[in-house]
């Protein structure tokens, strides 16, 4: 019951938290976009013009949809997300059934979940839900110098955007290495995280210098909810988009759950530092306030952050303050299941233990009850008008880039119940796509980095339709994609292949010159998907090894099985 | 007089009941009326903003 009830528990909650979500359909909610079937292009490997955000998360789908549809993979991830952050806290504090209980309470239904959820940054949430079970690898790595089999692939799961990656790499790499440098473990370590981040780190590497661009430190800032920051981010809140953050939290029940939290830890933190191996508290304790120091450090000098990242490429990846709040999971959740464990302890007959049970699990869910089914309504699936469908089959790849009119990222369409998404329309195509990547927040617009997109930006501003179509033919735009039901967009001369109610597109015929990336930059892509998809193989074949090992091993009598 | 141990378990049910009373009314509430908080903008604006601060 202590191994299968939590797994049972997670899987309530997460059935709780997407609800609708699981229906037909497809969740299409700010960043979250899933196709039908997501076409593979050179921009989703990292050899686009803009700042490759999406590698390697797009390129997986892209390969993975080829065999599950994407419809169904979209709800495999998010559902495989959140079990897997409960299950995974489950694993990482052990004990009895109550600490495990509240631990899936905690891991699954938080604000950090939930606020991801709504904003669609769900390879962040594959990061989140990898931490618990990539300290467990980290810690049977410092105790046993051995690498569990399965901890590559969860590594490679967890690594799927930048910002995702470096927070798996450090939980494991900080967590395995509190045992000690070994020369049997240490090596194989490295390049397990090495290949695992090779795709976005070559992808950001060939972009250094857009990144050093990238502004925005301020408006994705650490934000105060209902409680200030400082004391939003020790309950996993804190995201700078007031748009997703629940009501709940804005009332006094952010207020009683932060309190209920802090009591729970203090009451938990002397027998959990006593419980975990040695190292392994100091190990969890620095992850702790790198993810916490991080937030604030963003909420209190995002000015002077921005000014260090002109100088620093890397450092644009901390610009969203409060995604490095996943560092701070294991840690937060051992002390508050252990100190949940021990009030219930406390209780001298059977019936205050199991009321004290029930109030422990249940407290996460009672201070954030806005979350259930599907964040109120928010993870509604929609399906794409036929229209657009077919759209992918007149867009030919191969010809010149796509771009969309009107010229901005994000689209409310009456389809989706006018929920605001990033254009799901650039990922339908299997043409590469320019686009337009400055963020509007608020009443401020965040230019974005792509030097091509400012140059389709300048040719959209010449003065006649056949002035613009020139000027899109002589950057390599081929396809125009206008959207009649997205507002206003400047009239571009050019064959009309297709023109329907939503939806027109227009060839621009004649010479369109092919962009091709430079050799060193196509290598250095190669090389590093190389290292991805080789950890993968390698890694899928040591698990049906060991698989296939046990089974054997299992048939055999009793006392036959050897060291 | 009612003694430390019999006071614990009274105020052990009465938390136990309060949190599971204000979960199960939360989540009946919030199931039943789904409606998202921040739809989003309705409007035909070429510019729909990614979010607010």
């Amino acid at each position: 019951m202590t191994r299968w009830l939590p797994l049972a528990w997670a899987a309530a909650l997460a059935v709780l938290v997407l609800g609708p979500a699981l229906g037909p359909g497809y969740v299409l909610i700010r960043d979250m976009v899933w196709v039908p079937d997501l076409p593979l292009r050179s921009d989703m490997l990292g050899l686009g013009s803009a700042l490759p955000r999406a590698v390697p998360s797009d390129a997986v789908v892209a390969a993975l949809d080829e065999v599950v549809p994407g419809m169904l993979l979209q709800k495999l991830v998010l559902l495989g997300a959140l079990v897997g952050a409960g299950t995974g806290c489950a694993a990482l504090v052990g004990g009895g059934l109550v600490a495990r209980l509240v631990a899936v309470s905690v891991g699954v239904w938080n604000p950090f979940v939930v606020e991801r959820l709504a904003i669609g940054h769900w390879p962040v949430l594959l990061g989140y839900a990898a931490v618990p079970w990539l300290a467990v690898a980290g810690r049977r790595i410092a105790t046993g110098g051995r690498i569990p089999a399965w901890a590559p692939l969860v590594l490679v799961a967890g690594s799927l955007s930048a910002s995702a990656g470096l927070v798996s790499a450090a939980v494991l790499l900080v967590t395995a290495l509190a045992g000690g440098v070994r020369r049997r473990s240490t090596l194989p370590l490295a390049l397990m995280v090495v290949a695992a981040n090779a795709p976005w780190v070559a992808a950001g590497l060939t972009h250094a210098g857009l990144a050093t661009s990238a502004a925005g430190f301020r408006p994705f800032a650490t934000a105060s909810d209902g409680l200030p920051a400082p004391l939003a981010v020790l309950t996993f809140g804190g995201i700078w988009n007031a748009d997703v953050v629940p009501t709940s939290r804005e009332g006094a029940l952010a207020w009683i759950g932060l309190l209920a939290m802090l009591c729970l830890a203090a009451c938990g933190a002397r027998r959990w530092w006593r419980s975990e191996p040695p190292g392994q508290q100091i190990a969890l304790l620095v992850l702790w306030g790198v993810g916490v120091g991080l937030a604030l450090l963003s909420w209190a000098s995002p000015d002077a952050m921005a000014d260090a990242s002109a100088h620093v490429p890397g450092l644009a990846l901390l610009r969203d303050g409060s995604r490095s709040l996943a560092l701070a999971l294991p840690l937060t959740v051992g002390v508050v299941a252990t100190g949940a464990a021990r009030l219930v302890d406390v209780a001298r007959q059977s019936v205050g233990r199991w009321s004290l049970a029930v109030a422990v699990v249940l407290l996460p869910i009672a201070v954030l009850p806005d979350v259930a089914w599907g964040i109120g309504g928010a993870l509604q699936p929609a399906h794409y008008p036929d229209e657009w469908l077919a759209a992918r089959t007149t867009v030919r790849a191969g010809e010149g880039d796509a771009i969309i009119l009107p010229w901005s990222a994000y689209r409310a369409p009456a389809w989706n119940g006018h929920r605001p998404v990033i254009d799901p329309l650039a990922r339908l195509v299997p043409a590469d796509v320019v686009t337009n990547q400055d963020l509007v927040v608020g009443s401020m617009t965040v230019a974005g980095e792509d030097p091509r997109a400012r140059r389709v930006s300048t040719a959209l501003a010449a003065p006649t339709p056949s002035g613009r179509a020139d000027a899109l033919r002589a950057l390599g735009v081929r396809w125009v994609l206008v959207e009649k039901d997205a507002g206003e967009a400047p009239s571009v001369h050019g064959r009309v292949v297709h023109d329907g109610p939503l939806l027109r597109i227009i060839r621009l015929d004649g010479n369109v010159p092919l962009a091709s990336p430079s050799t060193a930059r196509s290598i250095a892509t190669a090389a590093a998907w190389a290292a991805f998809v080789g950890l993968v193989l390698v890694d899928l074949a040591g698990v049906v090894r060991t698989a296939r090992v046990r089974m054997t091993t299992s048939g055999l009598p009793a006392g036959s099985v050897r060291d | 007089m009612f003694s430390f141990g019999f006071i614990g378990t009274i105020a052990s049910i009465i938390a136990g009941g309060a949190v599971a009373t204000v979960t199960v009314v939360g989540l009946v509430n919030n199931t039943v009326e789904s409606s998202p908080d921040h739809p989003g903008s309705v409007s035909q604006s070429s510019t729909i903003a990614y979010g607010s601060r």
